[in-house]
C-alpha cells in the first residue's frame, strides 16, 4: 500500500499531448496533462463538453495512444510497451466502463462478465465468480438476461461486474450514469463509492455532473485540454 | 461488495493464460454467437452458402454426368466391358460359343454374348435403308447389353426366333434425316420388311422398336444368330465379336490381363479404347468444365466473402469490446474465421442435403435428355471433396480479411462507430 511512506502511485501521467486531425482542422484534445493517481485514490475528472476528460481516460485505459508525454502504470512506462503487453495490462490491470455499456449483445449478463477471465480460469471458476459479483450488485437473477433485455442501469452493472473479474488495479469509469436515470444513477455511484471506499480500489471517472463530482477524495477540472483546476 | 479479494489467480498481471484455456474465448463466442444470432440472417446466410456450394457442384456433376452416361451407354449398348475381336481385321472368331464359354470362365467375367455385327439394308415401300445388322442370341445378348430394357414398342427376340428383327428408333428416322424415308417412319411391330445382306434378302417381321437414345445403338436392327446364318452363311458356328461383361466396371485391364494369361485368342478392346471417337467431345468437356468450375469458383468465392464480410463487419462493435478487455487480436481473429468455417461447413452440409436430397433425385426422374442419352447428375466424390474443401478454405479466408481489419482499426473506432 505505501511506497517509501507515501501511498503508492498508481498511474503517473506526465505532459500528455493528444490531437485529433478533424479533415484540415486540429484539434489538441490534450495539452500538456500531468496527474498522479495513488492506491485507493477516487479521482474525478470533469469539463465542459470537449476538454478532453475522455480523451485522457482513454489514454489512461490504454485504448488509445498519446501524441506524446508519458503514462507510468504500475511502475511500468505504457509508451515502450508492445501492443501485445498493452493488451495484457487492459486484461489483467485494468476495469473499464464505457458510457454506452459497450457490453456484447449475443451473452448473457454472466458470460459477459466472465469474458475477461475467459483467457486465465476455467470457465466454472470464472462462472462462479461472476455469479459472486452480479450477487454483490444484485442482478443475479437477470444472470440470464441478453443486454437488450436489461435497463440502463442494470446493463452498466453488468459493465462494473465485468471491469471487477480479473481484479484491476485501476478502475477507469467514463461518464457512467450518463445513460442513466436518477435512480440508476444514484445505484452505480453507491456502487463506486463502495469500491472504493470498503475495498479500496482505485478509481478514476469521467464525469459532467457537478454533483458527482463529491463522491471522489479528488477532483480535476480540464478546460481545452488542460488542468484548470485540481484539489 | 465481494469484488476484489477473490480476483482470478494465476497469470493475472501477464494476462496469459494456459493455451487451452485462451482458445476457450474462440469456441465460448462462436458456440453462443451461432446459438443467439438472429436465426433469419443465421438461415440465409447459410442458405447463401449453400446455393453458392451447389453452384459449384452442379455445372461438375451435370458434366460428370454426360461423359457417365456416354461411358454407360457405350458399355451396356455397344461394346460390353470388353469386346473380343478377331486378330484378323474384317475375320471371325471361330468357334464363338466355345470361345464365349471359354472366356466366361475366367476370374472377373459375369457374362458374354457372341455377335454376328455386319453392314446390311432394310427395305419398306421401296425405300433402302443402310445400317448395321446384328445377330445374336437373344438370350446371352440380355445378360450383356440392356437393348431389352429399351424396348419402346413391341417385344425383344426370343431365342431360335429366325423369322423376327427389332429395329432401332434411329433406324425410323429422326424426322429431319433425307435419307431415311417416311416409310420407315411408321414402322412397328408386326410390319414386314425385307432385310438385305449382300445377295441375300429376307422378309422378316419387325417384333419391336427399341430407343436406347444412344446414336451408335439406336442405328441398328438385331436379329437371331440363326436368322443372321441364313443372311450370312459364312458366319455359321462363328463371330465377328464377343462382348465381355465384368464383373465391376473398371476392373477391365485386370480381366484382359486374365483373358490373355488364359490362352483367349484375339484383340482385346476395353470400352477406354472402344470410346476413343468420343475422348476428343470427352476432353472437350473436361476443359468447359474446368473453365465453368474456375467461374462457379470464383461465383461462390465473391458470394461467401461478401456474406461473411458482412457479418463480420457487423460484428465490429463486438471485435473492439474483446480487444478493449483485452482479449488477444488472434483469439480474436480465430474466433471469426472458425465461425466463418463453421457457416461454410453448415453450407456445404445443407447443399450437399439440397443436392443430393431434391436435384439428384428429381433428376434422376427428369433426365437431360441429349443425343448421347439421358444425363443425370453424376458425382465424383474427390471432385465433390475438393468441392466441399475449397468452400470450407473459401469462408475461413472470408473470415479471416475482415477479422485482420478489424482487429487492426482503433479500439475506440470500433467500439464508438467513429
Amino acid at each position: 500500500m505505501t511506497d517509501n511512506g507515501s501511498t503508492r502511485e498508481v498511474i503517473k501521467v506526465e505532459d500528455l499531448h493528444k490531437t485529433y486531425h478533424l479533415g484540415e482542422v486540429e484539434v489538441r484534445a490534450l495539452n500538456g496533462v500531468s496527474v498522479t493517481v495513488r492506491q485507493a485514490d477516487f479521482l474525478i475528472i470533469t469539463g465542459r463538453n470537449g476538454s478532453g476528460k475522455s480523451t485522457l481516460l482513454h489514454q489512461l485505459g490504454l485504448l488509445d495512444q498519446p501524441d506524446s508525454g508519458s503514462i507510468v502504470l504500475n511502475g511500468e512506462d505504457t509508451h515502450t510497451m508492445t501492443p501485445r503487453r498493452r493488451g495484457e495490462i487492459r486484461l489483467g490491470e485494468i476495469g473499464y466502463i464505457f458510457q454506452e455499456f459497450a457490453l456484447v449483445a449475443g451473452l448473457t449478463a454472466i458470460e459477459n462478465v466472465m469474458l475477461p477471465s475467459m483467457m486465465i480460469e476455467p470457465p466454472s471458476v470464472c462462472r462462479a465468480r461472476a455469479k459472486t459479483l452480479l450477487e454483490s450488485l444484485e442482478l443475479i437473477h437477470q444472470h440470464d438476461h441478453l443486454p437488450r433485455q436489461l435497463s440502463g442501469g442494470e446493463q452498466q452493472k453488468v459493465a462494473i461486474a465485468r471491469a471487477l473479474m480479473n481484479d484491476p488495479s485501476v478502475i477507469f469509469a467514463d461518464e457512467p450514469t450518463a445513460n442513466l436515470d436518477l435512480v440508476s444513477a444514484g445505484e452505480v455511484l453507491d456502487i463506486f463509492e463502495k469500491l472504493n471506499s470498503e475495498e479500496e480500489h482505485t478509481i478514476v471517472m469521467v464525469t459532467h455532473e457537478f454533483e458527482e463530482t463529491a463522491i471522489g477524495n479528488r477532483l480535476i477540472t480540464l478546460s481545452d485540454g488542460r488542468i484548470a483546476y485540481e484539489e | 461488495m465481494n469484488s476484489s479479494k477473490d480476483g482470478p489467480a494465476g497469470g493475472i498481471n501477464s494476462g496469459r493464460g494456459p493455451l487451452n484455456a485462451r482458445i476457450r474465448i474462440p469456441f465460448f463466442m462462436i458456440k453462443r454467437n451461432v446459438a443467439r444470432s438472429n436465426k433469419w440472417a443465421l438461415g440465409l446466410i447459410i442458405f447463401l452458402m449453400a446455393v453458392a456450394f451447389i453452384n459449384l457442384i452442379f455445372i461438375n456433376s451435370l458434366f460428370s454426368g454426360v461423359v457417365a452416361s456416354n461411358n454407360e451407354q457405350l458399355i451396356n449398348t455397344t461394346t460390353g466391358n470388353i469386346t473380343v475381336e478377331p486378330q484378323s481385321r474384317g475375320g471371325f472368331i471361330d468357334a464363338a460359343e466355345a470361345e464365349a464359354a471359354r472366356i466366361r470362365k475366367v476370374p472377373g467375367v459375369e457374362a458374354t454374348t457372341a455377335q454376328v455385327n455386319t453392314p446390311g439394308s432394310l427395305e419398306l415401300g421401296g425405300q433402302l435403308n443402310n445400317l448395321n445388322l446384328v445377330g445374336v442370341v437373344p438370350s446371352q445378348e440380355k445378360k450383356v447389353t440392356t437393348i431389352w430394357k429399351h424396348m419402346v414398342s413391341g417385344s425383344y427376340l426370343a431365342d431360335g426366333d429366325d423369322t423376327g428383327i427389332i429395329v432401332g428408333q434411329e433406324v425410323l428416322g429422326s424426322g429431319d434425316t433425307s435419307d431415311k424415308g417416311s416409310a420407315f417412319k411408321s414402322l412397328k411391330p408386326g410390319d414386314k420388311v425385307t432385310v438385305i445382306q449382300q445377295d441375300f434378302r429376307r422378309v422378316m417381321t419387325v417384333r419391336g422398336i427399341f430407343q436406347t437414345k444412344f446414336a451408335r445403338a439406336d442405328g441398328r436392327a438385331y436379329i437371331t444368330k440363326q436368322a443372321m446364318n441364313e443372311l450370312l452363311p459364312s458366319s455359321v458356328g462363328k463371330a465377328t465379336s464377343i462382348l465381355v461383361k465384368t464383373t465391376h466396371t473398371g476392373s477391365e485391364d485386370k480381366v484382359v490381363t486374365a483373358m490373355q494369361a488364359a490362352g483367349i485368342p484375339g484383340n482385346f478392346i476395353t470400352w477406354q479404347q472402344a470410346a476413343t471417337g468420343m475422348k476428343e467431345v470427352t476432353s472437350s468437356f473436361v476443359t468447359i468444365n474446368a473453365l465453368l468450375t474456375a467461374v462457379g469458383f470464383v461465383i461462390a468465392a465473391v458470394t461467401i466473402f461478401i456474406i461473411i464480410y458482412v457479418d463480420i463487419t457487423h460484428k465490429r462493435q463486438e471485435i473492439g469490446i474483446m480487444r478493449a478487455l483485452g482479449v488477444r487480436p488472434y483469439l480474436i481473429s480465430t474466433t471469426y474465421v472458425l465461425q466463418a468455417g463453421v457457416y461454410s461447413l453448415c453450407g456445404v452440409l445443407v447443399g450437399s442435403a439440397l443436392f443430393f436430397g431434391i436435384l439428384v433425385p428429381y433428376f434422376k426422374v427428369h433426365p437431360f435428355s441429349i443425343p448421347i442419352g439421358d444425363v443425370t447428375l453424376a458425382v465424383q466424390p474427390a471432385d465433390f471433396l475438393v468441392r466441399c474443401i475449397l468452400v470450407v478454405i473459401v469462408g475461413l479466408i472470408s473470415g479471416l480479411i475482415p477479422a485482420i481489419i478489424s482487429n487492426r482499426k482503433p479500439i475506440l473506432e470500433s467500439i464508438l462507430g467513429r
